[in-house]
């Protein structure tokens, strides 16, 4: 057992790693609150497996991060920490049907719930890390999660990765924001993550009803924000299109898409000025 | 380590009621290893203890189950997609493996992954079925001369065909063993009993004709990542034979196939894995020739994820699959032709 073996508790899904390198275990220390963070314990049954090693009796070379059943992929030791949370999101992505899961952040704050459902590199991380350190409960920066029996969505609280501009832009508005290990040169660029609210964490197993979906883009060309309810058929699509595994729930993930889609606004949003933006979400009910 | 695996589907309320957090945690590792999770889920769920399963596994189990029923649903579109070709063979085609015991509902396919559609047909028929299969889509990709060499003379198989726009790939048989091997297997019986399914052009081997045909895909060939897989399920076939009374007419069949010796020696290992009066009754009969004890032992090592033993059994096997797949005129040509073709390009 190395002494950098160590498992991460999150809800929905927990991930025990039988890891060797202790860069990446400091660095994913800094990332998880304490509650979340620890040893692999014996009496706690895990979602998830991950294993970081080296080849060749581990003693050098390139990391090896995969789990039991696949290889994912191969890493220096200074880009460890990125490939680590994106093979956590790659087995929550691969191997979890019971939740349907689509692309999306979402945020809560009151009785509003936002589901932002967008592409992978349309920049919901930075929109819903601003709404987090506006105040809003950060349920997830990257996948919703709907539990299709309540119709709930169910959180996923991570520290939010986020790329390139987006870290100067969030660095420049909230000077005081957590951010956490600067990795440059991924294949994505440079990474850093924000840390979770306080509230977030709090919140880390506490499901929610959706109140809004609202598909946002950022377009720095756009003349006027606009913002604008869209119509449920084509809400539907948007959704599926954005969904993870809509393609192997099939009818059980059709029917919760039609109840969920039937009970939120529907909106779609434009932008290219921030302040207008977050303060037009600020005035929702 | 110990086997989780073995250990569930040996005695799936036993586990579910003994298993530590730590047992089931190694469980999901090595279930979706082998891709077996959805297999579990169904095993667990029809015992008693169901509800000692804790939440989380659970969940994970039926993430599995939903993954598996979606590929039943996408196999039974892509064999409604081939009907309208079937109609104009004028050969048996035969569905083999997942997608026959899919077909039949056999419970050895609750749950159970499958990735190509096996299909057989007569040797003389080969170039019908494919070129009637290529104007419904199918084709064959590009791949290494060599490796198409290698399919089209000495394989039971053609390269597989992939449809241009759907995932599926048909991988056409018309053998169940290489012909490159010095053991010749006699086919015939497999078309001449051949069950129809009612409403289609389909028809599967019998249930002892794919026993015989799992038996030999595992027992005569080279590989081991998927042999733990495979011993489940041919226990899974075995107890619906036994079921049916059918165990005296598998040794018949066995040896009218030509297949005997590698039936006999399933048989001896699921009596070492899953003990069974039945199992045991099969191997007392007068026409059982005795198994090879010493090579299904081997066997059963390779079924171990570490260890230096199974290490050592793992690469016999390889060296033994080979050796029984080609004759020593091919396997050494093989040997020296593949890592030539390899240098080339």
């Amino acid at each position: 057992m190395s002494a950098y073996n160590f498992a991460i508790h999150c809800q929905p899904f927990s991930v025990a790693v039988v890891n060797s390198s202790r860069h990446l275990y400091h660095a994913i220390q800094q990332l998880y609150p304490a509650t979340v963070f620890g040893p692999i314990n014996a009496n706690l049954v895990y979602d998830f497996d991950l294993t970081v090693k080296r080849r060749w009796a581990d003693l050098a070379g390139e990391y090896l991060v995969g789990s039991a059943s696949e290889h994912f992929r191969m890493a220096e030791q200074a880009h460890l920490p990125a490939i680590f949370e994106w093979a956590f999101n790659w087995s929550v992505a691969s191997f979890q049907h019971y939740y349907l899961a689509f692309h999306a952040a979402v945020v809560q704050k009151g009785d509003l719930t936002l589901v932002l459902p967008a592409e992978p590199g349309s920049g919901k991380s930075t929109l819903s890390a601003m709404l987090m350190l506006q105040g809003w409960r950060l349920l997830s920066d990257e996948s919703c999660l709907l539990d299709m029996n309540t119709g709930m969505v169910v959180p996923c609280v991570r520290p939010v990765s986020l790329k390139n501009q987006s870290l100067s832009v969030i660095r420049q508005r909230y000077p005081e924001a957590a951010l956490r290990l600067q990795i440059d040169n991924t294949i994505k660029g440079t990474v850093g993550y924000l840390l979770p609210s306080e509230a977030s964490w709090q919140g880390y197993d506490l499901p929610c009803y959706a109140s809004h979906i609202i598909f946002p883009q950022y377009c720095s060309t756009q003349p006027n924000t606009v913002f604008e309810p869209i119509a449920a058929e084509q809400g539907i699509l948007r959704l599926i299109q954005n969904s993870f595994n809509y393609s192997v729930l099939g009818a059980e993930g059709f029917t919760a898409l039609s109840r969920l889609v039937r009970s939120v606004k529907l909106m779609q949003l434009q932008y290219a000025d921030t302040d207008e933006m977050l303060s037009l979400m600020e005035q929702l009910k | 380590m110990r086997s989780q695996l073995l250990a569930l589907f040996q005695a799936p309320a036993d586990y579910a009621r003994q298993a530590t957090a730590a047992d089931w945690t190694l469980l999901l590792a090595q279930l979706r290893k082998h891709g077996l999770l959805a297999k579990a889920y169904f095993k667990l769920q029809q015992t008693a203890e169901f509800d000692r399963v804790p939440l989380q596994v659970s969940r994970q189990l039926q993430s599995g189950a939903k993954y598996a029923a979606k590929q039943q649903h996408s196999l039974f579109y892509e064999l409604q997609q081939l009907e309208p070709m079937l109609q104009q063979l004028t050969c048996p085609c035969l569905l083999l493996k997942g997608a026959a015991y899919r077909a039949l509902a056999l419970p050895v396919s609750h749950g159970r992954l499958f990735s190509d559609i096996d299909i057989l047909v007569p040797a003389s028929s080969v170039s019908e079925v494919k070129n009637k299969l290529f104007f419904s889509g199918f084709y064959e990709p590009e791949m290494a001369e060599y490796d198409r060499q290698y399919y089209l003379r000495w394989s039971h198989q053609q390269p597989p065909l992939h449809h241009f726009e759907r995932d599926s790939v048909i991988d056409l048989h018309h053998h169940i063993f290489p012909p490159a091997s010095a053991r010749q297997l006699n086919i015939v019986p497999l078309f001449e009993q051949a069950v129809a399914i009612p409403g289609s052009g389909f028809k599967t081997p019998c249930l002892q004709h794919l026993f015989v045909h799992a038996a030999v895909h595992l027992f005569w060939q080279e590989e081991t990542h998927r042999s733990l897989k495979d011993i489940i399920d041919l226990n899974d076939q075995f107890s619906a034979l036994a079921e049916q009374g059918l165990l005296a007419s598998l040794s018949e069949e066995a040896i009218k196939i030509g297949a005997a010796q590698a039936v006999t020696n399933v048989v001896y290992v699921l009596t070492q894995l899953f003990p069974s009066d039945s199992a045991s009754a099969y191997l007392q009969q007068a026409s059982v020739a005795a198994p090879q004890r010493l090579l299904c032992h081997c066997f059963i090592n390779t079924l171990q994820d570490k260890g230096i033993m199974p290490a050592m059994c793992k690469a016999l096997w390889f060296v033994r699959g080979h050796r029984l797949k080609m004759r020593w005129s091919i396997l050494l040509y093989h040997m020296l032709a593949k890592p030539l073709s390899l240098l080339r390009r």
